[in-house]
């Protein structure tokens, strides 16, 4: 690699890097190639093209050996992967195994990857939900981790933008705490969910039970058709990919739209080993790339490199990312790299009976729940915890057998299953607080098969999660029985960070260089031709599902890079 | 690839928190992914017996014919941990031998009707060993399992839908659950 001839140098460079195809690398990807640039996206894992690779997405139940359950000795073998309940037969080609990319677990963190193009977003839970000002100002007014430099004027036009073209579907509800946005047709409610809804309007002031927003297109526009992508069928498999290319992933999306524009490189298989910053001329210049088969070195240069690695992978390759300037890792002046992790505390769920409206049930599928976002705390400072936590909630009911005895009457029963009873579920989605010690380092010795230092994970919950869980607890059995619900059943599932999935934060954004990463724009402050948007980036978690603010902020931050380009300033 | 290596390897590396699966930690060895070694030809025959009365051919296929006592075996080898396998094996053992005491001959020479008070008692009654019932137990649920979700249930019994129908929150519900 250091003696790349010219032409060699040349054939490598291109106007911008993308490290990472997950969601918010598919966007940096979609809106650099848009604007001309010439970019090159890495991706750590294997090529998945859109339907090419799905290959579970149309078999029937009976096509997979073990009926879609994971085998016990793989199982075992992978204690990690085994707590993420979207892990089966269908999906097991999309997640990584425990021993392929093996970490440090100072305390024990579920750390759920999906090393492939498209990452996660092929897996994810495609909740989209908006940030409000409410969130934005959060650490300003309750005095935690440090201010956030936007502010949700600052990001709102981008979240349109994203949303038209991903297809979100939602109510327009008028809430200030859950903005509205371009919404495609909402998800319908049923009996009970309606029911339940009242019961909020009526007793509790400020909750609100609405339809949740997802990135399932209930209807396709022109915008989407543009894309190939259809709508929804309900079939609720979207974990293996959809052959209608109903919800949102990179890989029916963004990077085949990308790849249209002729400006798309993306080359698989590649491990980001680090950005190459050089001292001389005070910027970053390009990023060392390890072959993920042949374990070959290769750089790669550009003008702007976006580090959209995935939050911790992209601490990992910061902090990895030396130099003269930077010996502790690329922008981390402050020592702050790598702290400040946060995550979302899902523990608490709450089922319950309803022995009513027995008229009605559900019939047919939505891809869709209904949602209550987050009423604690929301316009002042009322409990003795910080923050608060949104619901998923959703009410169903079931066609099951009686399953006793056997022979002609058991066959009987199975054949002839009967309508149960409502059922209803509630899951609170909490905010974590950004803390210095929740940490991500490099182990000094250790490395993994590619020569990457090992992460060392230092992640913890904290007694304002507890009291937030005890709250969640109290509140959801409260709105429970005030609608009549019965047989009202809590669960702490005292699960270890991580298995939320939305690990965020370590390279944060803030007003100032002395705390913070990165500045308003996504840039670091110490070096402004690197990018970082992808969840690392993020000063606080709100309770909002994350995703779709990495898109906007991705896209916002890739127009301001290439203005920044065309005036020579990056 | 030595997975047991693997898995070793990757406790070792690891300097904090470690997960070490069971049958590191000494924990009974698993069986062998194959029925072959296990059973002979008569405890064979006696589960497809049992999954047969559990779910007998009636104007359509039971377990039997759908070659569900295949599946059961594939489940309990591949899909339950060591304890249940034991049990599963055990239980599938010892159970002529309480059909014999409780019902005067060996569950092959029962007539369909004494066959399933025979399952039943074994399934539930405090005569029946630990490992006699959890082999109903368990046997049972794979049954049921590898009935409703094989092919033929699926596709000719109750068909299995891949796209629903669009949603309906309101849906009349005696419209639902039951042949008419």
């Amino acid at each position: 690699m250091a003696n790349l001839s010219i032409n060699g140098i040349k054939q490598n460079t291109y106007d911008a890097i993308v490290v990472g195809s997950g969601i918010s690398g598919g966007w940096a990807a979609k809106e650099l190639t848009e604007k001309g640039l010439k970019t090159l996206v890495l991706e750590r894992g294997r090529d998945v093209k859109h339907n090419v690779d799905y290959p579970t997405a149309n078999k029937m139940p009976y096509e997979f050996k073990h009926r879609n359950q994971i085998p016990h000795e793989t199982r075992q073998a992978n204690p990690i992967l085994s707590r993420a309940g979207a892990w089966k037969e269908d999906t097991d080609h999309f997640f990584v195994k425990d021993d392929e990319h093996p970490y440090i677990q100072e305390k024990p963190f579920d750390w759920i990857r999906g090393y492939q193009v498209g990452g996660r977003s092929l897996l994810w839970a495609r909740q989209t939900q908006r940030w409000s000002q409410y969130d934005f100002e959060g650490p300003a007014r309750d005095g935690f981790a440090v201010d956030w430099p936007i502010r949700y004027e600052d990001i709102a036009p981008w979240y349109s933008h994203v949303e038209s073209f991903a297809g979100i579907s939602g109510n327009q509800d008028g809430l200030a705490e859950l903005p509205d946005g371009e919404f495609l047709p909402p998800n319908p409610f049923n009996a009970v969910e309606d029911h339940f809804k009242r019961v909020l309007d009526e007793k509790f002031e400020g909750r609100h039970l609405i339809a949740a927003r997802f990135a399932n297109l209930t209807k396709s526009t022109p915008t989407q058709l543009a894309q190939g992508r259809y709508q929804c069928m309900s079939r609720r498999l979207c974990k293996r990919g959809c052959p209608f290319g109903a919800y949102f992933s990179s890989n029916s999306s963004t990077l085949p739209w990308a790849e249209k524009t002729g400006n798309l490189t993306l080359r698989p298989h590649s491990v980001v080993h680090s950005v190459i910053y050089d001292d001389k001329q005070g910027k970053a210049t390009g990023v060392r790339v390890i072959d993920s088969l042949t374990k070959e070195v290769t750089e790669y240069y550009a003008k702007v490199i976006f580090v959209n690695a995935s939050a911790i992978n992209t601490n990992l390759i910061l902090l990895n990312s030396t130099s003269k300037r930077f010996p502790n890792g690329l922008g981390n002046d402050n020592g702050l790299l790598g702290k400040f992790v946060a995550f979302h505390n899902y523990n608490i769920k709450v089922r319950a009976q309803f022995d009513g409206l027995n008229e009605f049930a559900p019939f047919g599928g939505r891809p869709g729940s209904t949602y209550i976002p987050r009423f604690r705390n929301m316009f002042k400072q009322e409990t003795d915890f910080l923050r608060g936590y949104a619901t998923a909630f959703s009410a169903s009911r079931n066609l099951s057998s009686n399953q006793s005895g056997a022979g002609e009457d058991l066959k009987e029963s199975l054949l002839n299953p009967k309508l149960g009873g409502w059922s209803a579920g509630a899951q609170m989605m909490g905010e974590t607080i950004p803390k210095e010690s929740n940490a991500v380092t490099l182990d000094s010795q250790k490395t993994d098969a590619w020569g990457m230092p090992l992460l060392r994970i230092n992640i913890d919950f904290d007694e304002n999660d507890r009291k937030m869980e005890a709250d969640a607890t109290e509140q959801l059995s409260e709105m429970f029985a005030a609608a009549g619900f019965s047989n009202i059943k809590t669960t702490n599932k005292q699960d270890a960070p991580g298995i939320d999935i939305h690990e965020m934060g370590g390279v944060r954004m803030g007003r100032e260089a002395k705390t913070s990463l990165l500045n308003g724009w996504n840039q670091l402050h110490a070096c402004k031709n690197v990018l970082v948007t992808d969840g690392a980036c993020m000063t606080s978690t709100s309770t909002q599902n994350p995703s779709l603010t990495y898109m906007a902020i991705t896209a916002r931050a890739a127009h301001h890079a290439v203005e920044e380009m065309r005036q020579g300033n990056i | 690839m030595n997975r047991r290596q693997a898995i070793k390897s990757t406790a070792l590396i690891g300097g904090g928190f470690l997960f070490l699966p069971p049958l590191l930690r000494g924990q009974t060895s698993r069986l062998p992914h194959s029925s072959d070694a296990i059973l002979g030809a008569t405890e064979k025959r006696l589960l497809q017996s049992v999954v047969a009365t559990m779910i007998p051919a009636t104007d359509t296929p039971g377990a039997k014919e759908l070659q569900v006592d295949q599946f059961v075996l594939l489940m309990v080898n591949d899909c339950h941990d060591a304890k249940d396998q034991a049990a599963f094996y055990s239980g599938l053992r010892d159970m002529d031998a309480f059909v014999v005491q409780h019902f005067g001959q060996p569950f092959l020479s029962c007539d369909a009707t004494t066959r399933v008070e025979a399952i039943k008692s074994m399934g539930g009654s405090p005569d029946a060993s630990a490992e006699i019932r959890a082999f109903i137990q368990i046997t049972k649920r794979r049954t049921i399992q590898g009935y409703l979700q094989s092919k033929y249930v699926m596709t000719n019994v109750l068909p299995h839908e891949m796209i629903p129908q669009p949603y309906d929150g309101y849906y009349p519900a005696s419209k639902l659950g039951g042949k008419a």
